[in-house]
């Protein structure tokens, strides 16, 4: 296995259902309503019902617990939520995509940016997780 | 709207630390609730062929326990918050040891500061995790309250 700077982990592209953030929000107990209600998330001012940034924090971190297969070696991951994931009520839901590359890799630690849109906007800025190899 | 800064800098449970069971059902639980299909985390003795001593939580878990930990302060009336009015803004995970089912964490919990920025209010959460001889994890997170305008 390789962990040069520069190598692009294998991207991931993701859905995401009203049906995933209700699975969600019972298994995190985060019951916002705005994750589940478009009544309430619209009268707060969001287009529509919004993925939890932690669903989607969970779900981006997958690039590279799949390629490492030992997410137990995942020992840092930091986010900045960007743009929320908007969820509409059909089946086919939003699309996130991921792409990840690796910046650095120093003292078996490789320190790799992880990069994810839904609708054409940035989901997460200054993604980054560190893996102790 | 502002929240009550006379919560920041106090230390949540830091006299008496919470404390938690990693539940092996609820890691399953969380795992499957984001796809996972890695047999890390659901099957004991895979992950005890790898050496640890029971299957291992995905990175973010400790979110959930954290989130209510949280939910401490910002549901006391006087806070003086607006719920619906939060969105994250940042999520911070330092893992310093695997969180392995089973294990029995205690967990402390800090406001660390609200800033205010063009009518918004960040505030940052710090929870840490230890078990008796060292942390686990510590998580930092950032909320943003919106402002009305």
């Amino acid at each position: 296995m390789s962990f040069e700077v520069g190598l692009e982990l294998p991207a991931k592209t993701f859905k995401v259902t009203r049906e995933d953030l209700i699975r969600y929000a019972g298994a995190s107990l985060d019951f916002n309503k705005i994750h589940w209600n478009e009544r309430v998330a619209k009268a707060v001012g969001l287009p529509n019902v919004i993925a939890h940034g932690m669903f989607t924090m969970g779900k981006c971190i997958q690039i590279v617990t799949d390629w490492i297969d030992n997410p137990a070696k995942v020992v840092d991951y930091q986010v900045r939520f960007a743009s929320p994931v908007v969820v509409p009520d059909d089946d086919d839901g939003a699309t996130v995509e991921v792409t990840a590359k690796i910046v650095e890799n120093t003292d078996n630690k490789i320190k790799i940016d992880i990069q994810a849109r839904s609708d054409g906007a940035k989901v997460l800025g200054k993604a980054v997780a560190i893996v102790q190899l | 709207m502002a929240v009550n800064q006379e919560f920041v800098g106090k230390a949540f449970f830091s006299d008496k630390w919470e404390l938690f069971e990693v539940g092996r059902e609820k890691v399953k639980e969380f795992a499957l609730a984001l796809g996972e299909t890695n047999p890390i985390y659901f099957k004991k003795e895979h992950a005890q062929s790898l050496g640890y001593a029971d299957i291992i939580a995905p990175p973010t878990f400790l979110i959930s326990v954290a989130m209510s930990a949280m939910n401490k302060v910002l549901f006391d009336p006087e806070f003086n918050l607006d719920y619906s009015r939060i969105v994250h803004g940042e999520q911070g995970f330092t893992l310093h040891k695997p969180v392995v089912a089973g294990m029995q964490l205690a967990l402390n919990t800090t406001l660390e500061s609200v800033v205010e920025k063009m009518g918004n209010e960040f505030l940052t959460f710090q929870v840490h995790f230890g078990e008796p001889d060292g942390y686990v994890a510590n998580l930092k997170s950032v909320l943003i309250s919106r402002g009305e305008a």
